[in-house]
C-alpha cells in the first residue's frame, strides 16, 4: 500500500493520490477510512484515482469525491465518481462534477442497438440536444473535437437557468466524452455562471481525466 | 430508456401541491382556531392582512418572509408589517429575512393581524394569486376576502368563491381538515403583448401566440380524454382544464418542472419544455398532470405528496401509458418519443432491471438514479393493480385513499396501508404489484402491456434516422451554433389530407442530399409525396434517410441514374440533372 490513502465508499474501492507538492497536506488532512461524504477535503489540488487505477482526475483544492459506485442507468452499468466542493452542499451548490464511465449506451442513454449505429460526433450531438430541449434556457455555447494524449476529444460547453434555487441561476456546463472502443469515458464539471472566479478550476477538472488504455 | 440529461438535475413533469412553507411555529396550529384574510390585489403586487386569534398558549409563534410558495411555487410574501390588540410588534432581521416571534404565556399578545406584500411570477395573460392559511395545511375556518381591480375577470377559484365586479369572499370548507391554499386566477385587464386566451373545447389555452398554437394543435388532437379517464379511472376527465404556458424559471417547486398541476385544475405547462417538444410528447405531458388534477379532485392524501410520491406519480404515468395507443399514431413515433423523447416507458429488460432493486416508495432518485425511472416503475405498479382491479376497483381505492391522514396511510415510508388497500382490491400480492410478474416464466409476454418494446427493424431505422438527420448538428459550423437556438420542434404532422402540391412550390434552387435541412427539402418531399414514392407527413424539411431513399426510387424510374454514391454519381442527390426534371414534371 503506497501513501494514497484507501477509500471503501459504496460497492467500490477508490483512492485519492495525492499530488507531490502536497502529499504532507494529504496525509495529515484525510481520515484512513472514510465511509460517508463528510470528512475534511484537503486545501491544495489532489489527484484522485480509483482503486483499480484506471480512472484519474484531478480534485480540485477543498473539494471531496463524495460518492463512487457502479449504477445502472437505463439498463446498462455505469461507473461513477462524483466531485463537489466541501463547502458548497446541498440544493444551493454552485459547482459540481463528476466522471462517469460505461458503454455508449449507458452513457447517452440509448439501446446498444441504436448507439451501435451512430458515431461518436451524432452521439454527443444527441447528448446536446436531449439537454436543451429539456431543459429551461439551454444554449450550447460550444462544440470542438480535439486531441488530447493522441485521441480524439469531444469538448463540449453549454448553459441552462435552473429554478431549483430561490432565485434564477445559469450554470455553465462543460463536458468531454472519450470513446475508446466499448468504453466511453464523460468528464463533467458544472458551476454557476455568477461564480465565474471558479471557472479555470472547473476547466481543469474537466479535462483532467485520464483513463489507462 | 433516455435519461433527459447528465446536469446534476433531472427534468421531469412533476405535481406539486400544498407544499407551502407553514410560517407559523407548530405548537399553536390549535390556538388559531379562527383566521381572516383581507386582501387587496393590484397590478403588481397584492396586500394582505391576517387576521389570527393567536391567544397566550404558552408555545411560540412566528411569521417572517417566504418566498416560492404554494402550488406553484412561484410566490413571493414579504412581511410588511405585524401588530396586535395593543399596538406595532417588533420586525426583526434573522438570517436575512424580516420575522416577528412571540414566545411565551402571559405576554398580553392577542388578536394578531400581519400584513405581507405578494408578488407573483405569473402575471400576464393570466395572474394567478395564491392565499396561505396560517398554520400550513391544517385549517380552522379562514375566512378570504380579496378584493381585485375593476375590469379584471376571475377565471378560476379554489376553493369556491361569491365573486362580485370587486371582490371575491372564500369561506373554507369545514368538512376536511385539510385544504390546499386559497387559489385565483384572473385574466386582467392587459394581457400583455404578444399573448393570447383562447378556448378550445374544454380548454382555456393561455400564453404566448406560439406557445397557445402550439396546445391548441395537441387538445384538438386529445377529444380520447372522457374515454381514458372513465375506462382507466372510472371518472370522466375535466369539464374545464386551464392551460397555461407560464415562464416557470422561478417555480421553486424540488424539481425542474416540465408542468404543474394546481386546483382548480390548472395546468402550467413550461414554455420553454413546451416550444421544444413534439406534439405527441405535449400530449403525453398534458395526459400526465390532468391525471394530477384528478387526483386532486378526489383529495388523496388530503393533498399532502409527501405520504406517497410513487402512487401520485404512479397514477400519473399510468395514465401516459394508457394513453399511448391514442397518441402515436405509428411505432416510428413512438419509437422516437419512447428512446430519445420525453415519456416515462421502460422496456421489458429494463423493468426487470428495476424488479430485482428495491422500490423507490419516496423518489429519492439523484443524478444517477434518475427519477425518471422511479417515475416508470411506479407507473407500472399502478398499471399492474388496475390491470387486475379495472376502473372499479381504482374508484375504490380512491374512495379508501381520500381524505386520510399521513398516519392513517403510511407510518413508514414503506405504504404498507396504500399497499394493504391496494391488494385487498385487486386481490394481487403487494410484492406483485410493486414488481409486476416478478416470478413470472413468461415476463416478456405478461409485461407487454405495460412497456415498450425493443424497437427494431424500421423503428430502429427511424430512432437513427431522426439522430442522425433529424436533430440539429452542432459540430457542422455550418451556423454559429448560438444561432441554432431556439431549437424547432419535433415536426408532428397532423394527419395527412392528401398533400396539395401546387407550381408555386416548384423551385428548388440548390443541391439537396442527405443531411439538408432547408426548405427546399420541403418542397421536394412534397414532390415526391405526390408521385408516391414518399410516404404522406414526411415533408418535414429534414433529407433524410427516407427521403433519400423515395429520390433514389424517382431517379430510377426516370432513368436519370441508377447506381453508385453520392459522390460517384449523384445516386440519391438532387443535383443539376434532377432537378431539371423536376422543374420539367413539377409544372
Amino acid at each position: 500500500m503506497n501513501l494514497s490513502t484507501f477509500l471503501s465508499v459504496g460497492n467500490v474501492s477508490a483512492r485519492c493520490a495525492v499530488a507531490l507538492v502536497s502529499l504532507f497536506v494529504f496525509v495529515s488532512a484525510v481520515s484512513p477510512v472514510i465511509t460517508t461524504a463528510y470528512y475534511n477535503a484537503v486545501s491544495v489540488d489532489t489527484i484522485c484515482r480509483t482503486e483499480d487505477q484506471t480512472i484519474e482526475v484531478l480534485l480540485p483544492a477543498n473539494w471531496l469525491y463524495k460518492e463512487q459506485a457502479y449504477k445502472t442507468i437505463g439498463g446498462a452499468e455505469v461507473f461513477y465518481l462524483k466531485l463537489s466542493d466541501q463547502a458548497d452542499q446541498g440544493s444551493r451548490a454552485t459547482k459540481g462534477g463528476y466522471v462517469l464511465r460505461s458503454t455508449a449506451s449507458g452513457i447517452f442513454g440509448l439501446p446498444s442497438t441504436i448507439t451501435s449505429r451512430l458515431d461518436p460526433r451524432e452521439m454527443v450531438n444527441f447528448y446536446l440536444h436531449q439537454i436543451i430541449r429539456s431543459s429551461m434556457q439551454g444554449k450550447v455555447l460550444s462544440v470542438k473535437v480535439i486531441e488530447r494524449n493522441g485521441e480524439k476529444v469531444y469538448s463540449v460547453e453549454w448553459s441552462y437557468v435552473t429554478s431549483l434555487n430561490r432565485d434564477q441561476i445559469e450554470f455553465i456546463v462543460l463536458d468531454e466524452f472519450i470513446f475508446r472502443g466499448d468504453t466511453v469515458y464523460q468528464s463533467h464539471g458544472v458551476y454557476a455562471s455568477f461564480r465565474s472566479e471558479i471557472r479555470n478550476t472547473i476547466v481543469r477538472m474537466v479535462q483532467s481525466l485520464k483513463a489507462s488504455k | 430508456m433516455k435519461k433527459y440529461f447528465n446536469a446534476g438535475i433531472l427534468t421531469l413533469t412533476v405535481i406539486l401541491v400544498g407544499t407551502h412553507p407553514s410560517a407559523v411555529s407548530a405548537e399553536v396550529y390549535s390556538s388559531i382556531d379562527t383566521q381572516k384574510l383581507e386582501a387587496t390585489i393590484g397590478t403588481d403586487k397584492a396586500v394582505g392582512t391576517w387576521t389570527l386569534q393567536v391567544q397566550n398558549t404558552g408555545g411560540a409563534v412566528g411569521f417572517e418572509d417566504f418566498r416560492n410558495f404554494g402550488a406553484t411555487g412561484l410566490l413571493s410574501y414579504e412581511l410588511t408589517k405585524a401588530f396586535d390588540d395593543n399596538g406595532p410588534l417588533a420586525i426583526n432581521f434573522e438570517e436575512g429575512f424580516k420575522a416577528i416571534r412571540l414566545r411565551s404565556a402571559g405576554n398580553g399578545i392577542s388578536n394578531v393581524k400581519v400584513q405581507y406584500d405578494i408578488k407573483t411570477a405569473l402575471t400576464h395573460p393570466i395572474a394567478i394569486y395564491e392565499f396561505w392559511v396560517a398554520g400550513g395545511g391544517y385549517f380552522n375556518f379562514p375566512q378570504l376576502n380579496v378584493s381585485y381591480q375593476k375590469g379584471w375577470k376571475v377565471l378560476a377559484t379554489y376553493p369556491n368563491a361569491t365573486i362580485t365586479d370587486t371582490t371575491i369572499a372564500i369561506k373554507y370548507p369545514t368538512d376536511t381538515p385539510y385544504i390546499y391554499p386559497a387559489l385565483i386566477a384572473f385574466v386582467p385587464t392587459d394581457i400583455g403583448p404578444g399573448n393570447v386566451i383562447k378556448t378550445v373545447g374544454r380548454f382555456t389555452l393561455a400564453g404566448s401566440v406560439q406557445s397557445v398554437a402550439k396546445l391548441e394543435s395537441a387538445v384538438t388532437s386529445m377529444t380520447y380524454l372522457d374515454d381514458l379517464f372513465t375506462s382507466s379511472l372510472g371518472v370522466p376527465a375535466p369539464t374545464k382544464l386551464i392551460i397555461y404556458a407560464a415562464d416557470l424559471r422561478n417555480a421553486d417547486v424540488g424539481y425542474e418542472a416540465f408542468a404543474l398541476a394546481a386546483r382548480p385544475d390548472i395546468v402550467l405547462y413550461n414554455k420553454d419544455i413546451l416550444t421544444n417538444q413534439s406534439l405527441a410528447e405535449v400530449q403525453t405531458t398534458l395526459v400526465h398532470e390532468i391525471a394530477h388534477t384528478v387526483e386532486q379532485d378526489k383529495n388523496l392524501f388530503r393533498g399532502a405528496p409527501y405520504v406517497a410520491p410513487w402512487f401520485r406519480e404512479g397514477l400519473a404515468v399510468f395514465m401516459e401509458i394508457q394513453a399511448r395507443p391514442y397518441i402515436f399514431k405509428n411505432l416510428n413515433e413512438q419509437a422516437i418519443a419512447d428512446l430519445a423523447g420525453h415519456t416515462h416507458m421502460l422496456s421489458a429488460a429494463e423493468l426487470k432491471r428495476k424488479n430485482e432493486k428495491s422500490f423507490d416508495y419516496i423518489f429519492e432518485g439523484g443524478v444517477f438514479a434518475p427519477l425518471n425511472d422511479a417515475y416508470a416503475h411506479a407507473g407500472v405498479a399502478v398499471a399492474r393493480f388496475a390491470q387486475k382491479a379495472g376502473a372499479s376497483g381504482m374508484q375504490k381505492l380512491f374512495v379508501q385513499l381520500a381524505d386520510k391522514t399521513s398516519t392513517q396511510l403510511s407510518q413508514t415510508e414503506d405504504s404498507s396501508k396504500i399497499l394493504a388497500s391496494m391488494a385487498s382490491i385487486s386481490g394481487l400480492p403487494q410484492e406483485e404489484i410493486l414488481f409486476p410478474f416478478k416470478k413470472s416464466q413468461n415476463f416478456e409476454l405478461d409485461t407487454t402491456p405495460f412497456v415498450h418494446p425493443e424497437y427494431t427493424g424500421t423503428a430502429a431505422d427511424g430512432v437513427v434516422d431522426y439522430i442522425k438527420y433529424r436533430i440539429p448538428n452542432y459540430f457542422t459550423g455550418a451556423m454559429p451554433v448560438a444561432s441554432m437556438l431556439p431549437l424547432p420542434p419535433i415536426v408532428v404532422p397532423a394527419p395527412s389530407t392528401s398533400p396539395a402540391f401546387t407550381s408555386g412550390s416548384c423551385k428548388i434552387t440548390k443541391a439537396l442530399k442527405l443531411g439538408t435541412k432547408d426548405a427546399e427539402v420541403t418542397t421536394l418531399q412534397r414532390f415526391l409525396i405526390s408521385k408516391g414514392y414518399l410516404a404522406t407527413d414526411n415533408n418535414s424539411g429534414y433529407f433524410g434517410s427516407m427521403t433519400q431513399a423515395a429520390l433514389q426510387k424517382w431517379q430510377k424510374a426516370n432513368r436519370l441514374v441508377s447506381n453508385g454514391t453520392l459522390t460517384t454519381t449523384g445516386f440519391g442527390v438532387m443535383g443539376p440533372k434532377s432537378r431539371a426534371l423536376f422543374a420539367q414534371q413539377c409544372k
